[in-house]
């Protein structure tokens, strides 16, 4: 393989990884204070992309381009995808926080399925393509060459990496260094105690589904960019396979939620790269998620609480 | 009257823990509920603190109703509690623990003054204020659990079981300390199994058995009680 080879598929892998990390965020934040895994998050996701769709429709209507409908398109979309997160909680989850676990996991189940044809009766299931928001050149192969190999790349791949990373940054000063962190924090390790500390639950809960589904919705729109398939069903594959970056790398673990899809990215990238070559042409394409997933299980058998994983603490 | 609950009754589904328990605390004073493991004794303090909700009669504190309130509200009104078993966040660092307790004020100034105190109470805390919870021993989890109580500016402090689990010096280090923050004002409700200790510390106590206050009194009339000497202090 050579070095230019490798970077450029570096490159489209943590492009892809970051995207799944985005999403796996929202499932490990969520598992981390209610201990549910949000099977409606990848419809989240969608839901954020088609918000995405209809902001970046009008802005580019009334002449808004790049770079300022860009940045509006995401910032919209995370906060209506944020209400919708919110709305979600109050309206499906709150009333059953005492309810038997099976009883959420099945309502989060419902409120995907909710989504989807939410979406497929009032859009229709044709898809959709964002309005151009970035410069034509920022999404056509740009080459350099290095030591004599050319590596092409794109604006654009570049671009979602430098956001993912800030978003993710952001997160973890969230997480870190604010009160409302440190009450997240706290409820993942015991949330018995946590209403002792004088915390209110509701509103940490609250902020979680903020932002949950905000790295969602920038997920779906930068997703969008690069891939154009907006439609009412492109949540359920991505959904699943961050949910799977988010167990692989430990759920409930936020570093383990970033390096579960950063893991996810390069095993699917390297599969499909390492098939060009002749001696590995038994890895083609088809056989991409085959080989993630058998690795990703062996992961899991090595580690079955996930690469950052503990085991939880069965309390009395 | 600081705290005053009345007929209290508190249910676990269909089953009745507390069977209409009255007792009051003054301000300034420390009042203990004793009883055997299952008498109610957490059962109360939860339901004082809000964590579980009543079926039945009423809780006052500082003249207002405690009863539907989430008990975040109640920490607010400076209500501490101090839970059985610690609780201490593991994956929080000692000061990010303290800290925490301190949610609900907004005072810079009053938290920051207040961790000195905790620190000054309780140096063992403040030499390992960055090391996590989870690192720390069960006398020194139980100092984070009182330095917590304190980080909450409660007036009135519940302490459920805060001997269980340690050597019988650090017990008695807990409860040193435990009179010194009720000389400098706060008001102490303890639940104890160990009702030696309990009652050489309170001026007040109550004797719950399976949900029903049987016996009440003085310390010393407590101690004096032929049935609590047997049931409680070992003959």
């Amino acid at each position: 393989m050579t070095l230019a080879f490798f970077f450029q598929q570096l490159l489209n892998a943590v492009q892809l990884g970051s995207i799944y990390a985005l999403i796996a965020l929202g499932y490990t934040l969520v598992y981390g204070v209610l201990r549910l895994i949000n099977f409606a998050h990848g419809d989240i996701f969608m839901a954020g992309a088609f918000i995405g769709y209809f902001v970046a429709t009008l802005l580019v209507g009334v002449g808004i381009g790049w770079p300022w409908g860009f940045i509006l398109t995401l910032l919209f979309s995370m906060i209506l995808t944020a209400l919708l997160g919110v709305g979600i909680e109050r309206v499906a989850y709150r009333p059953l926080r005492t309810a038997p676990r099976l009883s959420v996991v099945v309502t989060a189940l419902g409120v995907g399925l909710l989504l989807e044809h939410i979406a497929l009766g009032a859009f229709g299931a044709s898809r959709r393509n964002l309005p151009p928001l970035l410069p034509e050149t920022w999404m056509q192969s740009v080459e350099i060459n290095i030591m004599g190999e050319y590596l092409s790349f794109t604006w654009l791949k570049v671009l979602i990496i430098v956001i993912s990373l800030l978003l993710m940054i952001i997160l973890q000063v969230i997480v870190r260094r604010t009160k409302a962190g440190m009450a997240m924090r706290a409820i993942s390790y015991d949330k018995f105690a946590v209403p002792l500390m004088g915390v209110p639950m509701d509103r940490i809960i609250a902020i979680t589904f903020i932002l949950g589904p905000s790295l969602a919705a920038a997920a779906g729109v930068m997703y969008a960019t690069q891939y154009p398939v907006i439609e009412p069903y492109m949540g359920l594959l991505v959904g699943w396979q961050a949910f799977i970056a988010a167990v692989v790398g430990g759920i409930g673990d936020i570093r383990g939620a970033m390096v579960g899809g950063f893991i996810l990215g390069f095993v699917q990238i390297f599969v499909v790269a390492l098939g060009q070559f002749p001696a590995l042409s038994f890895l083609s394409s088809t056989y991409r998620d085959l080989v993630a997933y058998a690795l990703l299980l062996i992961i899991l058998v090595v580690k079955p609480t996930g690469i950052f994983g503990v085991a939880t603490r069965q309390k009395v | 009257m600081l705290l005053s609950v009345k007929d209290l009754r508190v249910k676990y589904g269909n089953i009745e823990a507390v069977h209409g328990i009255s007792f009051d605390v003054d301000e300034g004073e420390i009042v203990t509920l004793i009883g055997a493991n299952g008498a109610g004794k957490s059962t109360t303090l939860m339901t004082i603190s809000g964590l579980i909700p009543a079926a039945g009669g009423s809780i006052t504190y500082d003249g207002q109703d405690l009863l539907r309130c989430p008990p975040h509200k109640i920490v607010g009104m400076g209500v501490a509690h101090v839970p059985e078993g610690r609780r201490i966040f593991g994956n929080l660092t000692v000061e990010e623990n303290l800290r925490l307790a301190a949610y609900a004020r907004n005072d810079k100034e009053g938290i920051r003054k207040d961790l000195e105190r905790v620190y000054d109470i309780f140096p063992r805390l403040g030499e390992r204020k960055h090391q996590l919870g989870d690192t720390l021993s069960g006398g020194e989890q139980q100092m984070l659990a009182v330095g917590r109580a304190l980080m909450t500016k409660g007036r009135l402090m519940l302490l459920d079981e805060p001997s269980m689990g340690l050597a019988p010096i650090l017990v008695r280090e807990i409860f040193e300390v435990l009179r010194e923050i009720n000389r400098q004002g706060t008001t102490i409700l303890l639940v104890e199994q160990n009702a030696r200790m309990a009652l050489k510390l309170a001026g007040r106590g109550y004797v719950l058995e399976t949900g029903n206050i049987v016996l009440s009194g003085t310390s010393e009339e407590l101690m004096a009680n032929p049935d609590v000497r047997r049931a409680y202090l070992g003959g």
